[in-house]
């Protein structure tokens, strides 16, 4: 088995008058792990199944290790998909189950009971082999819907959001499961998930889409740190980003609310732009930081999370001190100007300063 | 389900009950009593005296070799009669499902038949199955003397099989749709990715979850084929040529009203109820129980 590259282009598809997909076009590289994230209703689903053959595209085409697929029926195209309700056959035992397409693949008995033995090693699911899928829990069918696509050896593995049935412990293990099967597998991998926890820790590259359209592709990090835009940056991380209102006003960007630091950026004077910080790069104890008075904070044992105000704006910021802040005491913060990121207030689009001054840290007021 | 209705007391529900269970009393069960009545006693032939004989009239009808040939004919029209139906009907159904978005109009169309009343039915093919003026007459055309339904008994056998099978397909075509748009889509998704082409879904998917209904569907055809297939054989044979035709429906009512032998034809339909009651037991107590279990 090897791995093949997966290519869309152009691909469209309309429910009635809902754009579900908007002339995507993606590249996903062999043997990598792409995760598409997105919210619900944003078209990924969409795009997996169009991939797999379930859905037919409006235009565009897809292409699978080179060879146009776009009217190829599921059967022929090569993938093995995970479903979000594993979609088992309720009728065959587990066994069965994972050996299905390797009958219809025409494997010979012993090949057969070779490849789904070495599945259920690999999942842990030896002694369920005779079960039916109505006698398991959750967990297990999820280790069978991936044991069944993993037997067939494919050179494409597609996966429709399947961890999304499963209890948070359940998930994380799964997480991790997933990522070492696809290291030892090495097939193309393509996973659909509104969840970006699992997008950050699975995925060799993210492809986030929005309303149909490719928001931005990267790595985990690139997205998380050099977000396009805003919708980028309140999606990824959680607690995600803040986002602040501010005014660009000469060489300073002045928040409303308080406070102000020095970055040049290429934007119109006086022009309203955003400004995106991470909750885990702000300083909550500067003395010449800006004033903020905290409204709540959740203690979550490794840290704390503060919801905080400036003026009108909230702040979210993670704290790993053992300090203990409670309602209405005020903070004073501040965060190197490097951690920031500016946006675009009107497009969200990001705006690449071009001279920023290291270790400049947001004041109260700033030098004229 | 919760029943969205309650009543207090049990006057209100028994009154509403009412209509309908007069009916059915006056209608099946007081028949059905006097029946089993008629069966234990020599009956003159017009009912107006009788002698108890106990279950001798059983042991008339058990010991007649025409009983055993009508018994033949009924397992004969009701295995070719079932199995044409539920063929049909289902691969009408699986063609339908193939096309969801194409097959909405297919489908009423497919319905509409169960509309036409049996006996207009019976007329139509009556007229088709002709040998002088129908289409099939058109055989005798081509090959002089080929297509003889009132003369040779297999043919005539197949004729009311294809018209009993008309009447059941639109019901069991009902039914079979309904159970397969029941079928999660996410199935067939998964078995195409398998690898599955068209008819492998079918075979391997569609019809192991089709199994309740096609219990079902089976059963209500099987007990159609004993009791309502009177009016297609009356109607286009008369039960001959022959005996080529005549079933046990057939046969107690000929028996009965033109043998005038009240009390034989009244053990023979007592068996004809048993035979029902039998098929009804299977359905419900071994194939619904085993259904539920795979399930």
């Amino acid at each position: 088995m090897s791995a093949a590259a997966i290519r869309v282009q152009g691909l469209s598809k309309r429910f009635g008058s809902r754009v579900v997909m908007n002339d995507l076009d993606i590249d996903f590289a062999a043997g990598q792990f792409t995760v598409v994230l997105g919210p619900s209703g944003c078209g990924k689903s969409t795009l997996l199944r169009s991939i797999a053959g379930l859905e037919e595209a409006d235009r565009g085409t897809v292409h699978i290790g080179g060879a146009d697929v776009t009217r190829t029926p599921p059967q022929h195209r090569g993938c093995a998909m995970v479903f979000q309700n594993y979609a088992l056959y309720p009728h065959m035992s587990v066994s069965d189950n994972i050996g299905y397409a390797l009958k219809l693949a025409g494997l010979d008995r012993k090949e057969r009971e070779r490849r789904i033995g070495e599945a259920a090693e690999l999942l842990g699911l030896g002694a369920l082999l005779d079960r039916r899928p109505a006698q398991l829990s959750g967990g297990q069918r999820q280790r069978v819907a991936i044991g069944r696509a993993i037997a067939r050896r494919q050179r494409v593995l597609l996966f429709d959001e399947p961890l999304s049935n499963l209890d948070a412990k359940l998930r994380q293990e799964m997480r991790i499961e997933l990522r070492r099967l696809h290291d030892e597998i090495g097939a193309t991998t393509i996973f659909v998930t509104h969840d970006q926890t699992e997008a950050m820790t699975l995925a060799d590259h993210i492809v986030l889409l929005n309303n149909g359209l490719v928001e931005q592709a990267g790595t985990p990090m690139a997205l998380y740190h050099q977000p396009r835009t805003t919708f980028v940056a309140g999606f990824i991380g959680t607690p995600p980003m803040n986002l602040l209102t501010a005014r660009h006003e000469g060489h300073d960007i002045v928040v409303d609310g308080g406070g102000c630091f020095p970055a040049a950026i290429k934007a119109n004077s006086s022009a309203a732009v955003m400004i995106g910080i991470r909750p885990e790069a702000i300083d909550l104890d500067d003395p010449r930081g800006m004033a903020a008075v905290v409204e709540a904070a959740e203690d979550l044992g490794s840290h704390r999370v503060i919801y905080a105000r400036i003026g009108q704006q909230r702040v979210l910021v993670t704290y790993s001190g053992t300090r203990t802040y409670v309602r209405g005491e005020t903070l004073r913060l501040s965060f190197s100007s490097q951690a920031i990121c500016c946006f675009d207030a009107i497009s969200g689009e990001r705006i690449e300063p071009y001279s920023t001054r290291p270790a400049s840290f947001l004041a109260e007021g700033c030098q004229p | 389900m919760k029943s969205s209705a309650r009543f207090h007391g049990h006057w209100i529900p028994l009154a509403l009950g009412l209509p309908q269970l007069v009916l059915i009393a006056l209608f099946f069960y007081w028949p059905t009593l006097k029946a089993f009545w008629w069966s234990l006693h020599l009956v003159c032939p017009f009912g107006n005296c009788s002698t108890f004989v106990g279950l001798g009239n059983y042991t008339r009808e058990l010991t007649d070799s025409s009983f055993y040939a009508a018994l033949r004919t009924t397992a004969l029209f009701a295995a070719f009669g079932v199995s044409l139906s539920i063929a049909v009907a289902l691969f009408l159904a699986a063609m339908v499902e193939l096309h969801r978005r194409t097959g909405g109009l297919f489908r009423y169309l497919l319905i509409w038949p169960y509309a036409v009343a049996g006996s207009v039915l019976g007329v139509i093919l009556k007229v088709a199955a002709s040998p002088s003026i129908g289409p099939l007459g058109y055989l005798n055309t081509l090959w002089p003397g080929f297509w003889q339904p009132y003369l040779n008994g297999t043919q005539s056998m197949l004729m009311v099989v294809f018209a009993f099978a008309w009447t059941q397909i639109p019901f069991n075509f009902i039914v079979f749709v309904a159970a397969l748009r029941a079928i999660p889509a996410e199935y067939l998704a998964a078995a195409a990715i398998d690898g599955a082409d068209p008819v492998r879904r079918f075979i391997d998917i569609q019809l192991p979850m089709l199994k309740p209904q096609l219990f079902f569907v089976a059963t209500i055809n099987l007990i159609e084929s004993f009791t309502n297939s009177f009016a297609i054989v009356d109607t286009m044979t008369q039960g001959g040529p022959g005996r080529a035709t005549n079933i046990l429906a057939y046969k107690i009512y000929t028996d009965g009203f033109i043998g005038l032998d009240l009390s034989g034809s009244s053990a023979l339909s007592m068996m004809l109820m048993l035979l029902v009651f039998a098929a009804c037991f299977v359905q419900f107590f071994v194939f619904e129980r085993r259904a539920r279990q795979e399930g």
